[in-house]
């Protein structure tokens, strides 16, 4: 299944059954996934999946208990050979505060090996205007773009992304989309951890739901949205939801995942409730069905 | 080397250049404090306790020595010159206050020449009398034994020699200097060094680093690095006050040197050992506010030695900034140790270098 060449869609990073347990909880429970070269792979899950452990764990911040990581199918610990070629956006990020964006950009840069042209880094991440302005002057927006940039200063290889367009405006986070993409067309191995369901079935070639420390559902947004075998889902208010037998209910809303739309409109309709939206099925009721909560 | 120089500059400017606290802290107050202590205790001298070496014997002076509180008088029974020869340099280098030699049976003497004193077998009794007009200590001591005398009923009835010794001026200026010096180095690496350290923790700028290919102990010496580019600047600006105010910095300038590379180099690894113990930054703030405040009025800063008690004179020895503000005195001989001043703080280095070896991976951000 894996590549260990370095050439194509060469595996950059690979784990396999992945443990690490705290005295009250399974945090990360034998868990197994692969990223390849030129791929973008989503792991969604929602609060204390595991997600941030898994990443911190790969990232060399944590200590696992067992299992084995693979990186770029030739390192099998976080050395300063995988530093110079991985890439890290935090979800919370920190800046030296009285350095401007120019002097981030560099500091990052002389950390590494190789890095990516300043100027270059600047234009993508559409930072040319602050470029002198001290990291504190900057807004939220414009701080997250500049921790995205900074994950791809050294040019990596492997690239992970935690929650990487929080705090951005739609339009910030199309663009930044794009930019997403465009590194992944370069061949980079990208892992993106959003609460985005729209973002990751946009960005992602395989998705890793995870829930309770494992892995309960891999495949391609569209492989994971049909097998899930939902052909319809109705969206009603929650206080509607004894109509049926089988609703989620999230919030102010529950949502019916149905085979049968004509019967479940009619019986919607028979009870005077008027106001549901009837529509396809999306990552988002995959994810809702799986775990029975929406991603917060 | 280019990467720890982009740092460095990097640092440099977080945590000094554009921090108007860590500039007022780190250069500006040490000087702020050097003027107040100088202003406040600069004509005073260091203690009012008049240390007096008395060769004789008499019950009767023993009497109203003891009786004066701020007389601290060792009556000696060895009049050999080389016992009279030993104690004049004490007293020049400000050892003891003032001499007082009496001659054998003062007591009886003086009672003779008392019931004699109208007759002509009257005789003065001879005394002699040392002492350092420069040094007030050693003036008002030698006024106090000269008003003994004099209170002695019939003054002509002692008659005292005076001899005056040409021992150095006590200075406060120089004695505080190497104290502020001291109080300085902690400042910068105790409290700011730790505190930025406590700083990047907390808001997780080491883990950002972390996942470059830099080694955390070297953004810590770097941070290290840019407090004693600090530190220097704060003691370039205290040194030209402290000259003009009469310091004899050119004196003080090579004990300085290698007394304040010894001290920022124990306490930077004291404070990574300090590290590699608690993550916590309460827990931190707590051994840094407890040790500064110690070492501080323990060690000999602001007062000397010798005027702390036995017990706080003996905690004093087993703490490393002290050897370093007494080596720095010792340069104009004014330390109170006559120990050598590199070991303790030599040991210190040692032991803490080790630890923090044994123990880096507690320094790493990985849990």
């Amino acid at each position: 299944m894996s590549n260990n060449g370095e050439t194509g869609s060469a595996t950059v990073l690979e784990v396999n059954n992945l443990k690490k347990y705290y005295p009250s909880v399974k945090a990360v429970d034998d868990i197994s996934f692969e990223v390849n070269a030129g791929e973008i792979v989503s792991i969604l899950g929602p609060n204390g999946a595991g997600k941030t452990t898994t990443i911190e764990i790969i990232e060399g911040l944590r200590t696992k208990d067992e299992g084995e990581i693979s990186y770029f199918g030739r390192f099998k610990e976080v050395n300063n050979e995988v530093k110079n070629r991985v890439g890290v956006c935090f979800q919370e990020n920190s800046f030296f505060e009285d350095l401007t964006v120019s002097e981030t950009i560099r500091l990052y840069k002389s950390l590494y090996e190789k890095s990516l042209d300043t100027k270059e880094l600047i234009e993508i991440f559409e930072l040319g205007e602050k470029v002198k302005t001290r990291i504190r002057h900057l807004s939220g927006g414009q701080k997250q773009r500049l921790a995205v940039a900074l994950a791809f200063v050294n040019d990596p290889d492997l690239v992970f992304l935690d929650e990487p367009t929080v705090g951005l405006d739609p339009h910030a986070r199309r663009n930044l989309w794009e930019i997403i993409l465009k590194f992944k067309s370069q061949g980079k191995g990208i892992v993106l951890t959003t609460h985005y369901m729209d973002e990751a079935q946009q960005l992602s070639d395989k998705v890793y739901i995870m829930d309770h420390g494992n892995i309960i559902a891999a495949g391609s947004p569209q492989e994971l949205i049909n097998s899930s075998g939902l052909e319809s889902v109705i969206e009603f208010p929650e206080e509607s939801s004894a109509l049926f037998e089988d609703v989620i209910i999230a919030g102010e809303y529950a949502y019916l995942h149905i085979r049968d739309t004509v019967s479940a409109i009619r019986k919607l309709l028979e009870s005077n409730v008027t106001n549901f939206v009837v529509r396809q099925p999306t990552l988002e009721d995959v994810f809702l069905k799986l775990t029975g909560k929406k991603i917060d | 080397m280019k990467r720890y120089l982009v740092l460095f500059k990097s640092l440099f400017k977080e945590l000094f250049l554009t921090s108007k606290d860590s500039v007022f802290w780190l250069t500006i107050f040490p000087t702020i404090l050097f003027l107040i202590l100088t202003s406040i205790f600069g004509n005073m001298e260091e203690n009012v306790q008049f240390r007096v070496k008395v060769l004789g014997d008499s019950e009767m002076l023993k009497g109203i020595l003891d009786n004066i509180e701020q007389m601290d008088a060792e009556f000696i029974q060895d009049y050999s010159q080389e016992t009279i020869d030993a104690l004049k340099v004490e007293l020049e280098r400000d050892n003891i206050d003032a001499i007082l030699i009496l001659p054998n049976d003062f007591d009886k003497l003086y009672s003779t020449s008392l019931l004699l004193r109208k007759t002509f077998l009257f005789r003065q009794v001879p005394v002699e009398l040392y002492d350092v007009p420069l040094r007030q200590s050693s003036a008002i001591a030698s006024d106090v034994i000269k008003g003994i005398f004099g209170s002695m009923d019939i003054p002509e009835n002692v008659g005292y020699e005076v001899h005056n010794l040409s021992g150095e001026q006590y200075d406060y200026n120089n004695f505080i200097y190497p104290g502020i010096i001291g109080m300085t180095i902690m400042s910068v690496f105790l409290c700011a060094f730790m505190s930025y350290l406590i700083y990047f923790r907390r808001k997780k700028i080491l883990r950002k680093i972390s996942t470059t290919p830099i080694s955390m102990i070297n953004v810590y010496l770097t941070t290290a690095a840019v407090n004693l580019i600090a530190l220097i600047i704060g003691l370039c600006g205290l040194s030209i006050v402290a000259y003009f105010l009469g310091v004899d910095v050119v004196t003080y300038l090579p004990s300085m040197i290698v007394h304040t590379l010894i001290a920022c180099a124990v306490l930077t690894m004291m404070t990574l050992v300090v590290m590699t113990f608690s993550s916590n930054s309460s827990g931190l703030f707590v051994f840094q506010q407890v040790f500064l405040q110690i070492q501080m009025f323990a060690g000999g800063f602001y007062f000397p030695l010798k005027v702390l008690t036995p017990f706080i004179r003996k905690l004093a020895n087993f703490l490393p900034i002290t050897y370093t503000v007494d080596g720095i005195r010792s340069a104009k001989g004014l330390n109170s140790l006559n120990t050598n001043h590199y070991i303790v703080p030599l040991i210190y280095l040692l032991l803490s270098t080790l630890i923090v070896l044994f123990r880096s991976r507690k320094l790493t951000v990985l849990q």
